[in-house]
């Protein structure tokens, strides 16, 4: 028995794991500034486009002027950015999404079914003369992580047991338009006698059913963002494992007499493993450790689709939120145990509302994270609401309409690919009423994007992309 | 139930019936809000012309044998000059015609040039005034979130630097204002891009004069002559700050900012008291290093660039970005370095 096996035993894989991890950074970290930016949102918010598009602005930040809010750069201090994808195990495709965005027609990048990471390596020319002193040049090293959204699902798994996350999801599912939906897996949850050996044939048929179910519930029409466990929806590496047949219990028997070898059991022994080898893993190596974060909402999205769409959007923000530590950093704690001192919640696809509704996007937006954002300013963590577009698709246009002059958009349709001018309604400030979510007082089309150039980027390409990267990133600098 | 919805419906418009877009934007103020509004505002008004009036009744009660007093006696004196100058001109005529032409053309070219001096130092002064209500509507404006508040401001703007030569800087800029900003972000645009050229100029004049200032007294061997120094280097910086931010200088001009000025670094708030003393720790730790008239040195260094940074202030019609706080230790630094050397 080697010494570091023995070590193993005697603290604990885990926390072993840990402290070598830590190391590792500490010795890293401490020459150079870091700074890892968590990239949080739900499928479909916009988190790749995000990041291919700060990563591409910040890669000719010393060449074009297209970051004229984000002070570093319009200052002219930026000596250079570089790269540094090659040194990662699973490099962030930017190449290939920056050539989709710039080729003739431009479409949107392919959405993410596996993990990635950015690191840049930003040298510029601190502000400070007193710095400058010590040193004519400083580097920050920018780290960013790009995973599927529908994985961010399985965090708040953390906090649960098998037996409250079955009751969690039981009053999900009497809610409407779940119920409905559901009605049948319902129903052939509800003749299985849960304290009966195991029958693997018939759990497969089930969790076969129920992994149908939630592909129902987050497609076009219904698009609900509660959908959990994440990896049975979009599994990555771990397809066809056993880990993944899993599925809650509605109607769990009274805990008292589960027998060994039950199906309840074994549900539970799935659960756990579930969340020990593959949440928890998740979250130790890629989500523990961030400095900063911006949460992408598609707030459009819950507005095209009701109310049903906006609680669970609501709730699935509220549970992720939960699972990330916040607190205040100085440099000390930054070196050792890194939390997130400052939180940009970030309605994007503000180029699909008309630039006078942006103020009222930033309203809605609270309206949708106002429980998470409680949570986060009592620790002290200094948070903004604001309406950004990664990518502008849309030019802002006027038209004479019934002898009013309204402003509008000009864009080409995501889906018929011809150019459309729209009014898209305007963005309620308030939740709006039971009525106006069933007429059809929104209509929020997707756009196609606009060709994003390799090379001379301007501020026309990007809404308040270097205000975002500002309040991120401003006072490193 | 009302049919009639309160918002405005989603409508698809037929590309070709586009307008572009200019930066202005209309918006129309919702029904119910004007009667209130106008109430208020009514009621207000009344309350002010009242304590108008009073105020100024009051107010003229108090200066009423001033304003006798200055009226007359002003009257007095021209009538003295005036008839003076006519009995010089006239005996000079008498002596000698040439004599007499000589002195008409001095009394001439004295009262032209005076005039005109008047009148420069007054437009100074009115552009003082203009620059102040500029800066208060721009700061009012810097938190906006709104959409189409800033345009008044921005032709007032335009108009303002008309016939300057920050005018080419500002109208690059405004062309480069973004159809997507709000009222907020334009101001924060504006100010950061149209004066850049202005304000890197005026630190670089603030920081000559500071440490011009700052040797001058760590050299000087009379304390009471330190006090003319400074007051010397100070005017001068006062007037090359309003030059470049295209302000006339007059000597009115010159005397009311340094009013201001003095007014402000008077009235300063803790903050820059805290600053103020933490430079003056620092200077009195290097004072004990190098010599008593260096930290004396520093002191009217670190005075001159307050004054300075004040003035850019109050010249600037838009409010700056970067804390006086940060520009202030910046330029700390820079005079310790170069006193020190």
């Amino acid at each position: 028995m080697g010494l570091g096996s023995k070590l193993k035993n005697l603290i604990g894989e885990e926390l072993l794991d840990d402290i070598q991890h830590q190391l590792k950074e500490v010795a890293t970290q401490g020459l150079d500034r870091h700074l890892k930016i968590a990239v949080t949102g739900l499928s479909r918010s916009g988190k790749t486009v995000f990041i291919t598009s700060l990563v591409h602005h910040l890669l000719e930040a010393n060449q074009s002027r297209s970051l004229p809010f984000f002070e570093v750069a319009s200052d002219q201090r930026i000596i250079s950015v570089k790269n540094l994808n090659s040194s990662s195990d699973a490099p962030f495709p930017l190449q290939q999404s920056i050539q989709s965005l710039g080729q003739e027609p431009p479409s949107w990048p392919e959405s993410t079914t596996g993990l990635s990471e950015v690191k840049l390596a930003i040298k510029y020319k601190p502000a400070s003369r007193l710095k400058r002193l010590v040193n004519d040049t400083a580097t920050l090293y920018l780290d960013i992580i790009d995973y599927p959204g529908e994985w961010l699902l399985d965090l708040p798994l953390l906090h649960l047991n098998f037996e409250q996350w079955c009751n969690k999801q039981q009053q999900l599912f009497t809610l409407e338009p779940r119920a409905t939906l559901a009605k049948n897996w319902i129903a052939a949850q509800n003749t299985v006698d849960w304290c009966s050996p195991a029958d693997e044939q018939l759990l497969s048929v089930l969790s076969e059913e129920y992994t149908k179910l939630l592909h129902l519930l987050r497609n076009d029409e219904n698009a609900l963002s509660m959908i959990q466990p994440g990896r049975c929806v979009l599994p990555g590496e771990l397809a066809s494992s056993p880990l993944l047949q899993l599925f809650p219990i509605l109607q769990p028997p009274s805990l008292s007499s589960i027998p060994e070898g039950s199906m309840y059991q074994l549900l539970q022994q799935r659960y756990d493993a579930y969340r020990e080898k593959i949440v928890k893993r998740f979250y130790r190596e890629h989500f523990s450790r961030f400095d900063r974060q911006v949460v992408l909402v598609d707030c459009l999205k819950a507005l095209n689709h009701g109310k049903p769409c906006f609680d669970d959007m609501k709730l699935a923000l509220t549970d992720i939120l939960q699972s990330f530590n916040y607190g205040p950093s100085g440099f000390l704690r930054r070196l050792f145990s890194p939390r997130i001192d400052k939180v940009l919640f970030a309605s994007s696809k503000a180029d699909h509302v008309t630039a006078n509704q942006h103020h009222n996007l930033d309203k809605f937006l609270e309206l949708i994270i106002q429980d998470a954002q409680r949570d986060i300013r009592f620790e002290g963590i200094d948070t903004r609401c604001m309406a950004l577009a990664s990518i502008r698709s849309t030019e802002s246009a006027e038209a004479v309409l019934d002898g009013q002059t309204i402003s509008c958009l000009k864009g080409i349709n995501k889906t018929t690919n011809e150019t459309m001018a729209l009014f898209p309604g305007e963005v309620p400030t308030e939740l709006p009423t039971e009525q106006d979510w069933n007429s059809s007082r929104f209509r929020f089309l997707d756009f196609a994007p606009k060709k994003l150039p390799q090379t001379d980027l301007k501020p026309a390409h990007h809404i308040r992309l270097d205000q975002a990267l500002e309040y991120l990133t401003g006072d490193i600098f | 139930m009302s049919d009639q919805p309160e918002w405005k419906e989603p409508v698809l418009i037929d590309p070709a019936n586009l307008q572009k877009q200019p930066d202005t934007e209309s918006e129309s103020p919702k029904a119910q809000e004007i009667p209130l509004h106008s109430i208020s505002v009514v009621t207000e008004d009344n309350d002010d012309a009242q304590d108008k009036n009073q105020q100024s009744n009051t107010h003229k009660k108090r200066s009423h044998w001033t304003t006798l007093f200055t009226v007359s006696i002003t009257l007095l004196l021209s009538a003295g000059v005036i008839g003076e100058v006519y009995r010089l001109i006239n005996w000079g005529f008498i002596t000698h015609p040439a004599l007499g032409i000589a002195f008409s053309t001095l009394t001439g070219i004295t009262f032209i040039s005076g005039l005109l001096w008047v009148w420069q130092s007054f437009k100074g002064l009115r552009q003082l005034k203009q620059t102040e209500a500029l800066h208060f509507e721009a700061e009012a404006l810097r938190d906006q979130k709104t959409h189409g508040q800033a345009v008044p401001l921005l032709k007032k703007l335009d108009s303002y630097y008309e016939n300057t030569p920050i005018n080419q800087s500002f109208k690059e800029a405004l062309r480069q204002v973004d159809s997507a900003y709000n009222d907020g972000e334009i101001i924060r645009y504006i100010s950061q891009h149209a004066l850049k050229e202005q304000d890197e100029a005026a630190r670089r004049c603030v920081h000559r004069y500071s440490v011009q200032s700052g040797i001058m007294v760590a050299l000087s061997p009379y304390a009471t002559f330190d006090m003319w120094l400074v007051g010397w280097r100070n005017l001068k910086m006062l007037r090359e700050v309003t030059d470049i931010y295209g302000i006339s200088t007059g000597a009115t001009t010159q005397w009311s900012l340094l009013k201001k000025v003095l007014h402000n670094i008077a009235f300063a708030g803790l903050s820059e008291m805290t600053i103020h003393a933490s430079s003056h720790i620092l200077g009195n730790s290097i004072t004990t290093s190098i010599s008593a008239r260096a930290g004396q040195g520093i002191g009217a260094g670190l005075f001159t660039a307050r004054s300075g940074l004040q003035a850019i202030k109050i010249c600037r019609p838009l409010p700056q970005e970067q804390s006086e706080q940060l520009q202030l230790s910046s330029v700390t630094q820079s005079i310790l370095r170069d006193i020190k050397n």
